[in-house]
């Protein structure tokens, strides 16, 4: 499922993402990862703050399909994946590590893209309690701005 | 309902992020390089390429968009509402005009085109962080 291009880009810190689901109303919700990784084979792991959480918990359980963008700053490179949710539970010690390292790697990247002032009000902000989501993923696209974005990969 | 602390948060310098969904209830999620304030109640969203996300707010009107702060790091969730599309007057050429200089900071300019302000009704607004 994952080409050696999609796992080299995981493999880098600190990259912004989106976590979209939706209800049975057809409302949508977002959320904002502080870490993604992959899981398995065709599975992701996106561990998000527990506080962002809330619509995301109840809109999986009624209608479980997740989408999910990740970017590159450096040079726009986007992937989006879609798929279905499989489970989640409070963030382990090893994977608080992980958003350790991917926080400090974001906070390099708001450095040198807008300046220390505000990577020092993001480091601020207090967040301790993290939820991992597992979600098998079943479609990738491309969604680098340009010719070839959207497509499937 | 967007108040003044928030206008900042869409002057594109930091990219928003914005989420739809499929009458199949499919989610979408994308970057915008764009969040239009209009007024109190709506904003206005730059339709560039017919990609997902037009398809599918032409289907189910409903999105979220989130916007940061670009000096502070508040983040708002948007719900809103899609409305209409507009491809003259003041808020196209104002938005235009913003993409244009967005394109030109991020090395974009070949490939940012404005093809229409899509017009959304504000439904309500969270405070993330």
């Amino acid at each position: 499922m994952f080409t050696p291009e999609i796992i080299e880009f995981f493999n880098n810190r600190g990259f912004p993402a989106t976590m979209g689901t939706t209800d049975n109303n057809l409302e949508p919700a977002i959320a904002r990862p502080f870490g993604v990784r992959v899981a398995g084979e065709d599975s992701l792991s996106v561990i998000i703050p527990e506080a962002f959480t809330t619509n995301t918990l109840k809109n999986i359980q009624q209608n479980g399909r997740i989408a999910l963008t990740q970017v590159s700053p450096v040079d726009h490179k986007t992937f989006q994946f879609k798929g279905k949710y499989i489970e989640h539970h409070a963030s382990t010690e090893e994977e608080m590590g992980f958003v350790g390292e991917n926080f400090m790697a974001f906070i390099e990247i708001i450095q040198k893209f807008y300046g220390e002032q505000l990577a020092e009000k993001i480091k601020e902000k207090q967040i301790t309690s993290f939820l991992t989501f597992t979600f098998k993923v079943e479609q990738i696209f491309n969604q680098t701005p340009g010719p070839g974005a959207g497509a499937k990969i | 309902m967007i108040t003044p602390e928030m206008i900042p948060a869409m002057q594109g310098v930091i990219p928003s992020s914005i989420v739809t969904c499929s009458l199949a209830g499919e989610p979408n999620t994308t970057v915008i390089s764009q969040v239009f304030y209009v007024d109190e109640e709506h904003v206005a969203l730059s339709f560039q390429f017919f990609n997902k996300t037009i398809r599918n707010v032409r289907e189910n009107p409903n999105a979220v968009v989130q916007i940061i702060h670009p000096g502070e790091f508040k983040i708002w969730n948007l719900d809103i509402q899609y409305k209409h599309s507009e491809t003259e007057g003041d808020i196209f050429d104002q938005m235009d005009m913003q993409l244009e200089a967005i394109a030109s900071m991020t090395g974009m300019s070949d490939v940012f085109k404005l093809h229409a302000a899509d017009i959304y009704e504000v439904k309500s607004i969270t405070q993330v962080i």
